[in-house]
């Protein structure tokens, strides 16, 4: 995928904002206070997903040095 | 065996099944993500009541039920949702029937919540939590301009928040999105004046707006409560919502002991509202008031068992496992 530039994330942004004041009286009373981010889908590749065997768990990023907890603690 | 529901890169899920595994469990299906109904069957008659939901996970042979996160979902296909729209409209309802129903089946296991509690209405919940004694910040949902300037006259600042769900996403083309978060926000005078009086605007929830000694991030589990003071109201970006992290300087999040009577009122609360695990949010105002303000069935767990060192996902485990 390529990422667009600042200036068409802008341009975007822009026609999105013109598109919510035309319509502003047609959405909720409170759609003033809504704030905004532009997000370009960054999907992680499945072969740099990380697997965590029998936890049936697939991540891209994890806590550093991650140790569960029934590892460090003798109950 | 324990079905778990969930999503691929949900860590408490990663916490609980180790904690499983150390206590020697091993017959745990987890199952991620968005689980389609299309091709599954639910069974009801006098002698049982039972779903294939979970494929090779016999219901015959569950023993407990986690709802962490994820969906049910009936997928329509894209000439019947071009069609004619009515159809949508009655297939939507027409499923979502469904996707209760199996809802429920999967309760009649030791359950940690079910998917149905993903539906629990944040305006019918502050109603109950006024019904066990819970105080309540004033609330008012309404798109009528008028009422929102008398409303705001009563205090000196009220806040404004969506009615159910805080997150729209605006789809611009297959890689890319406007997300538009509807985070609880000041409604100050000038938004206030600049309303037109005569519109057709779709309503919202307006409330006063309390000022907070600190917040705190409740998680109710089957009785037990583990309770957390967030100090949010020295750092301007979680003044209003402490959801709006700051991950520069980070609140600083504490074990905190609830009064017992507030303890009382809150599994009185949970219980009225059927759901028997969610993580509550409350603030504690500068004269020493509890106030709620809404309960969320799937909340982040791990800075609560982190930050206060709570043994959560020890203690889910152990229910699981019939050992509580």
């Amino acid at each position: 995928m390529i990422a667009r530039s600042e200036s068409e994330r802008q341009k975007t942004i822009n026609e999105f904002l013109d598109w919510l004041d035309a319509h502003r009286e047609n959405l909720p009373v409170n759609a003033a206070t809504w704030t905004f981010q532009y997000i370009e889908q960054q999907a992680v590749p499945e072969h740099e997903l990380v697997s965590l065997g029998k936890y049936n768990a697939r991540k891209a990023a994890s806590i550093s040095f991650y140790k569960p907890y029934s590892k460090i603690c003798k109950f | 065996m324990i079905v778990i529901h969930s999503q691929q890169d949900e860590s408490t899920t990663d916490d609980v099944l180790d904690w499983l595994y150390y206590f020697g469990m091993e017959q745990v299906k987890r199952v991620n993500g968005t689980n389609p109904i299309n091709a599954k069957a639910l069974r009801i008659n006098n002698h049982t009541q039972h779903s294939n939901l979970f494929d090779d996970a016999e219901s015959s042979a569950i023993n407990a039920y986690w709802y962490r996160r994820g969906h049910l979902a009936c997928e329509i296909s894209e000439p019947i949702k071009l069609g004619y729209s009515g159809f949508v409209t009655y297939f939507e309802k027409e499923y979502d029937h469904l996707t209760k129903g199996i809802s429920q089946v999967f309760k009649q296991y030791r359950n940690i919540n079910s998917f149905e509690d993903t539906g629990t209405n944040k305006l019918t919940n502050l109603a109950v939590a006024a019904g066990v004694d819970l105080l309540i910040p004033d609330t008012l949902v309404t798109a009528d301009v008028k009422a929102i300037k008398a409303f705001s006259a009563i205090y000196p600042r009220i806040i404004t928040k969506a009615i159910g769900h805080n997150r729209i996403t605006a789809t611009i083309d297959d890689n890319s999105y406007i997300n538009i978060a509807v985070d609880t926000a000041i409604f100050d005078q000038d938004k206030i004046n600049a309303l037109p009086e005569e519109n057709n605007f779709l309503p919202a929830v307006f409330q006063e707006y309390l000022e907070k000694k600190y917040e705190l991030r409740i998680f109710y589990f089957h009785g037990q409560v583990y309770s957390m003071a967030i100090f949010s109201q020295l750092n301007e970006a979680t003044k209003v919502d402490f959801r709006k992290h700051d991950t520069e300087t980070p609140n600083r999040c504490v074990p905190y002991q609830l009064p017992e009577d507030i303890e009382k009122k809150l599994g009185r609360f949970m219980q009225h509202i059927a759901m028997n695990s969610g993580s509550i949010d409350m603030v504690v105002t500068p004269s020493g008031e509890h106030v709620f303000l809404e309960v969320n069935p799937v909340g982040q767990l791990q800075w609560l068992s982190a930050n206060c060192n709570y043994p959560i996902e020890r203690e889910i485990a152990k229910f699981l496992l019939h050992d509580s």
